[in-house]
């Protein structure tokens, strides 16, 4: 049993029923038999298999056993033969008519079966399809389908019919009326030749050696089909004139099938050379053996001669063509056969005793054939040395993408063209590239079927059947194991196929890695298909029950589980969408998408991340839980920047959720999403906590609404809250289990630690803990050696935080992290400045600064210029610096920031106000100091505090007022003791 | 993304060594510019003349092949673009470089294509004309127009004449893009409008905004298409951009300075230099 493109061809005698009214059953028995004879007798001869004959009716299949690339050519030339034979039947009566047929053919994918009791039995919609294509055609009328008039269209000529409107189809079927046949002729298509430079040096390079050293020879140009083989000689011998004399070159070409095909392909080399060469010429004329042998030659290939006559025999055929060639070999000679996979053995054995027969001749026999050629057992095949073989591979992808792009552009190429990008043709031109896989019949026939509306991963039928046909081909054991790789993928391993328990001979692989279907890995037993176009062919062929089977195996023994499960389900719904199970399987494979996602996500592939979760949201069944997969999709889309859909998904979730659970947290993960932009709803937060209360199991939703107060507090000042909200996140990560999110609350604890109240030494344990945990990822890592060098920096340890600054700058600068880059910046900034460094630190701020900006971030960015501001000016407490131009610079950007105070977060204002106090700028001081206090209450970041501090005393100070100056350094230094930042303690010390 | 054009991602920069002048910087080459005293032609579809975003239009022609007489004419017309390509490049144009005097040739038809015989003529013209900088957002695959134009293009070389020329969207082989002569321009993916890299590997010199660009849309408003057609503009803009600052300029110095305020390309020290080129990795 399997599934294949088959050709299904349906014919009937006209008028029939009327003509069985009118005449009795003899004659039209005798009418009938007659009819039979000649179609199954033209269906076997075009190697076609007559399904059944009903009354007058015949249908007849092509590519049921053995797919042949050509079958739909095979079943057009059936009916055209058919049509003439029966045309010469005349039906019973006086002035009988002619008998004349309709027919309707038509190909696509069926389902091939076979039993004892049935027979062949072809199964598929392609059936009806072929018999509506026949009722629709008229007297003498041949009707086609689209798939055969892709198939068929060099070789026919063709014009679209109106659509059929079939019944049980929903849309109209197009059909194609066949009108004659075409001249089927490989004329140029204008196509480029793309690369090849190599492969046609080493024809010249034969052809100059034949000409030098007047000895034959015999090349062989092998290849598979399509790959350019018969293109590449061409080009090859028209270039042989440019290196000397020029060659008499003829071309032969073994027909794929037919009673003849020996004879046939002789007798075009003996044409081709009576008709080029004179000597030749003057030899049929003037040696009447020669030229009956000719004769006799030629009426065996066209089927002329009475088979009971025997023919010239063949030391006679091989004396007359020795005789031809070397009357002809006054100038080089080239012969090209074309096509010798398809030569019998008898005719093989010919060309191999020519060539030996003639060594002195300067004669250039070139052998085109598929690499199959080198199996066959003749002695010269044998023979052949690595030398003697062009190997013609496919064309690598940027020539696959040249010429693609050449074909696409013929199409309609005008003069001159503007260069706004059609997006289709680039599509069109990336998915023939991809497809065709170096082979430029693939790429040239893929761009043959784009038509507007086609899926655009479909692969062609003409691509489908020269590859079907190709498989057919192979020996059974080779067969089955590309069936059961495809399974697997693309690429797969040894071990893989195992798991399926399927027979998968070694031979059988070396066999396919030997035709170049399969390609061998870098590390033993893993292998992948040399073709796109094969890989799917191959799985397309097996039946739907097997794919099922085979995909959940895999699955189940955790080879990618998330693909081959979903796979599973796809195929299960397709064959039995009420069964049972399929919840169940559905389940798994969300969940098995869902951990691939995750760890996308944690890899920070978005991509990746947001294409798995939303297939694993997808398949999450209705009942099941929803809140996990939507969260994260959600959390992969906020992060690729598409915030609308973000709050889409969970919102969907919240609306239509069956499950209490999976509301909760969908609308906590709503609100968190509003808080991100800034729109923070602390009255919702207070409904929200009520609904939680009820639940205090209920980890994931109570981890999202903590990370929502997170926001909230951060936006305020409240950096011990915040604190305190990213700590009871992270228990109840834990306590689910998800190392997701435990990740990105412990580097959201070291950010928001940076402010907070907890001892500088607490914060560097679990800095150290951190660091453990992400050294397998850097990206992670740079946060938390930042703020690892700010605490060491405020204990004053300038050694420490310098080599953690090192590291987290190697990591930036070698993961190319923008954002990294400005988190150490920042903690740069300010060991420089805790340094005294005043100069490094102002760099460092600004260039902070600077991409904030550049990224949107203003808040953030403006604070980081108050801060550059800030260094600036304690410049001028540098004996190493001019002081008064920095001074004064700082205290002019001061007063323009402070113009902006209203876009700041509440540290820059704070710090911009303290030091537009410090510098005694910015208007009236005795303000601007009430407003600083009342902020001073707003916010517990010790640090912050102490450096304000430090300000308003160094204010007093300027101002004479002494005590005043002492409490504010007082209070200073007591901020600073709170969390332990004794550099900076010291200094104030130092200072009063 | 259109061919020729630096890969949106799975690329990494590698440095190679390159010297540039440390004064030649953006801010020498175009900081203050505005276009003021350039005169830019595009060759193109037209322009559209009353299009908010692209007027004033300065002088307007379009080629004209008489019955009967096989070599076209360049005949003033008024500033039309029925296909909206021109319209779009002038729109990019105008947006970065406000104050040049923007003149049209149209040498396309109606739809997005064209004669090379009218290309040839609305080209000659533009040289004959004297225009600064000539914005070609089009080509041709037909070798026997390649002689006729590399000789035009070779002529605009020699007449301070910059021809700003977008690379084919496809691999493929057209002129006079990949001509020496011409500054040929291919697509990166972000928008920023002012960014360009150079290219150390030829054809293509450098790559500006293409991808998603907002563009002049016939009918007054704004929309976005991609392409190189819409790199070369900007290109063409900060040409004008740096002429009109130095209006001294040779193309090959134009080419050297453009070169040098890419954004792939770093002064080190006094002498040295450093070129980062991306590489698909």
């Amino acid at each position: 049993m399997s599934r294949r493109l088959v050709v299904v061809l349906f014919l009937d005698l006209v008028g029939w029923t009327r003509l069985a009214e009118r005449v009795d059953p003899e004659p039209l028995q005798q009418l009938l038999e007659q009819y039979y004879e000649i179609c199954s007798s033209t269906v076997e001869a075009h190697g076609g298999v007559v399904e059944k004959f009903i009354g007058d009716a015949i249908m007849a299949v092509f590519g049921a056993d053995t797919s042949q690339e050509d079958d739909a050519l095979r079943a057009l030339r059936t009916a055209f033969q058919i049509r003439a034979e029966v045309g010469d039947l005349r039906t019973p009566g006086a002035d009988g008519p002619p008998a004349q047929i309709h027919c309707g053919i038509a190909a696509g994918e069926a389902l091939v079966t076979r039993s004892a009791r049935a027979g062949m039995r072809v199964v598929g919609d392609v059936v009806n399809l072929a018999a509506r294509l026949q009722s629709a055609a008229v007297a003498g009328e041949i009707v086609v389908n689209r798939t055969v008039a892709d198939l068929a269209r060099r070789h026919f000529v063709m014009a679209p019919v109106p659509p059929l409107t079939l019944k049980g189809k929903a849309e109209p079927v197009p059909a194609f009326l066949v009108t004659g046949v075409g001249t089927g002729d490989r004329a140029p298509d204008g196509a480029p030749m793309v690369d090849r430079g190599g492969e046609r040096t080493r024809l010249r390079e034969a052809y100059r050696a034949v000409v030098r050293d007047r000895r034959s020879r015999l090349v062989a140009v092998l290849g598979p089909p399509g790959i350019g083989k018969t293109r590449l000689v061409a080009e090859a011998v028209g270039e042989f004139a440019a290196d000397g004399p020029e060659p008499t070159a003829v071309f032969a070409t073994c027909p794929s099938y037919g009673p003849t095909g020996n004879q046939a392909a002789v007798v075009q080399v003996l044409d081709a050379l009576t008709r080029q060469s004179a000597p030749a010429r003057d030899l049929v004329r003037t040696n009447s053996r020669v030229a009956a042998v000719v004769t006799s030659l030629r009426d065996a290939a066209l089927s002329r001669r009475d088979g009971n006559v025997p023919g010239p025999g063949v030391e006679e055929a091989s004396w007359a063509v020795r005789e031809l060639l070397t009357a002809a070999a006054t100038r080089p000679l080239v012969v090209v056969w074309d096509g010798l996979e398809w030569a019998g053995q008898s005719l093989l054995l010919f060309v191999g005793g020519l060539i030996d027969s003639l060594p002195d001749l300067p004669l250039l026999m070139i052998c085109v054939a598929r690499p199959e050629l080198a199996e066959r057992d003749v002695p010269w095949v044998r023979a052949l040395h690595e030398h003697d073989v062009v190997d013609v591979r496919p064309l690598e992808p940027p020539d696959s993408a040249e010429l693609a792009a050449s074909l696409v552009a013929a199409g309609a190429l005008p003069d001159v063209q503007a260069h706004a990008l059609d997006l289709a043709d680039r599509v069109l031109v990336d998915r023939a590239t991809l497809y065709g896989a170096g082979n430029p019949l693939f790429i040239r026939l893929m761009l043959e079927s784009a038509t507007p509306g086609r899926p655009l991963d479909d692969i062609p039928a003409s691509i489908t059947a020269m590859v079907g046909a190709m498989i057919d081909r192979l020996p059974a054991h080779a067969q089955h194991l590309l069936g059961v790789a495809s399974v697997v993928g693309s690429t797969f391993t040894a071990a893989q196929i195992a798991l399926l328990d399927e027979p998968a001979p070694d031979t059988a692989v070396e066999f396919l890695v030997q035709r170049r279907l399969l390609g061998t890995g870098t590390e033993p037993g893993e292998y992948f298909f040399a073709q796109q176009a094969v890989h799917e062919v191959a799985y397309r062929r097996l039946d739907k029950q097997r794919r099922l089977a085979w995909h959940r195996r895999l699955a189940e023994h955790g080879v990618s589980p998330g693909f081959h499960f979903e796979a599973a389900v796809r195929l299960l719904g397709e064959l039995r969408p009420d069964d049972a199970e399929l919840g169940a399987l559905a389940a798994c494979a969300a969940e098995a998408l869902l951990r691939d996602g995750t760890a996308a996500l944690r890899q920070r592939d978005m991509p990746a991340a947001t294409d798995l979760l939303e297939r694993a949201f997808a398949l999450v069944p209705p009942d099941g839980s929803r809140s996990v997969a939507a969260i994260r999709f959600s959390d992969a889309l906020m992060l690729s920047g598409d915030m609308s859909r973000a709050v889409d998904v969970v919102t969907e979730v919240v609306r239509t959720g069956v499950n209490e659970r999976d509301r909760r947290a969908c609308m906590a993960q709503q609100h968190l999403l509003a808080a991100r932009q800034g729109r923070i709803p602390e009255t919702t937060v207070a409904d929200l906590l009520a609904e939680l209360d009820r639940d205090p199991t209920d980890h994931l939703a109570w981890c999202r609404f903590e990370q929502l107060r997170v926001q909230i507090h951060l936006a305020h000042g409240r950096f011990a809250a915040a604190e305190r909200a990213v700590g009871a996140a992270l228990r109840h990560a834990r306590a689910i289990g998800d190392g997701y999110e435990e990740d990105r609350l412990l580097v959201a604890l070291c950010e928001v630690r940076q402010w907070s109240p907890t001892p500088v030494a607490e914060k560097l344990a679990v800095c150290a803990e951190l660091l453990d945990r992400f050294a397998a990822d850097r990206f992670l890592l740079v946060p938390v050696l930042a703020a690892q060098a700010r605490g060491l920096a405020l204990l004053g340890d300038d050694c420490g935080a310098r080599a953690a600054l090192a590291e987290a700058e190697a990591a930036v600068d070698q993961l190319r992290l923008t954002m990294g880059q400005v988190l150490t910046d920042q903690a740069t900034g300010l060991a420089c400045s805790l340094h005294g460094d005043h100069v490094e630190a102002e760099r460092h701020y600004r260039r902070a600064a600077d991409a904030l900006e550049r990224f949107g971030y203003v808040p953030v960015a403006l604070t980081l210029r108050v801060q550059a501001a800030r260094e600036l000016a304690s410049q001028g407490t540098d004996p190493a610096t001019p002081p008064v131009a920095g001074e004064r610079d700082a205290a002019r950007q001061i007063v323009a920031l402070l113009d902006r105070r209203d876009e700041m977060d509440v540290r820059g204002r704070l710090l911009c106000m303290s030091a537009a106090v410090r510098l005694g700028v910015g208007g009236d001081p005795d303000a601007l100091l009430g407003d600083i206090l009342s902020l001073l209450e707003r916010t517990d970041d010790p640090c912050l505090r102490g450096d304000v501090y430090v300000d308003l005393a160094q204010t007093h100070r300027r101002l004479g007022n002494d005590a005043d100056a002492d409490a504010m350094a007082g209070a200073a230094i007591d901020s600073y003791h709170a969390v332990g930042a004794t550099r900076a303690m010291r200094a104030v010390k130092a200072w009063t | 993304m259109p061919a020729w054009s630096m890969p949106a991602e799975n690329y990494r920069d590698e440095p190679i060594p390159a010297s540039v002048f440390e004064a030649i910087d953006q801010d020498w080459a175009w900081g203050g510019a505005d276009g003021h005293g350039v005169r830019v032609c595009v060759l193109d579809s037209g322009v559209d003349g009353d299009h908010p975003l692209v007027a004033p239009v300065d002088r307007a022609w379009h080629v004209v092949t008489e019955e009967g007489n096989r070599i076209p004419s360049v005949k003033p017309c008024e500033p039309q673009d029925s296909a909206g390509h021109g319209t779009a490049c002038a729109g990019i144009i105008r947006a970065i470089a406000p104050r040049v005097s923007l003149s049209s040739i149209k040498v396309l038809g109606d739809g997005k294509a064209g004669s090379g015989a009218a290309l040839i003529a609305g080209l000659s013209h533009a040289i004959e004309e004297g225009f600064d900088v000539i914005n070609m957002s089009l080509s041709t695959a037909r070798p026997e127009y390649r002689n006729r134009l590399a000789e035009l293009c070779d002529r605009a070389y020699f007449r301070r004449c910059m021809l700003v020329v977008a690379a084919h969207n496809l691999p493929i082989e057209s002129f006079p893009w990949n001509f020496a002569s011409v500054i040929s321009v291919a697509s990166h993916a972000e928008p920023d409008s002012m960014r360009y890299y150079y290219n150390a590997t030829p054809p293509v010199e450098f790559c500006a905004r293409g991808i998603r660009v907002p563009v002049a849309s016939p009918g007054g408003g704004m929309t976005r298409n991609t392409g190189n057609s819409f790199a070369a503009p900007h290109i063409a803009a900060i040409a004008a951009l740096v002429l009109s600052k130095h209006p001294w300029l040779t193309p090959f110095q134009l080419k050297s300075v453009l070169y040098h305020c890419a954004a792939n390309v770093a002064t080190q020290g006094v002498e040295g230099g450093i070129l980062l080129t991306r590489i698909t990795s």
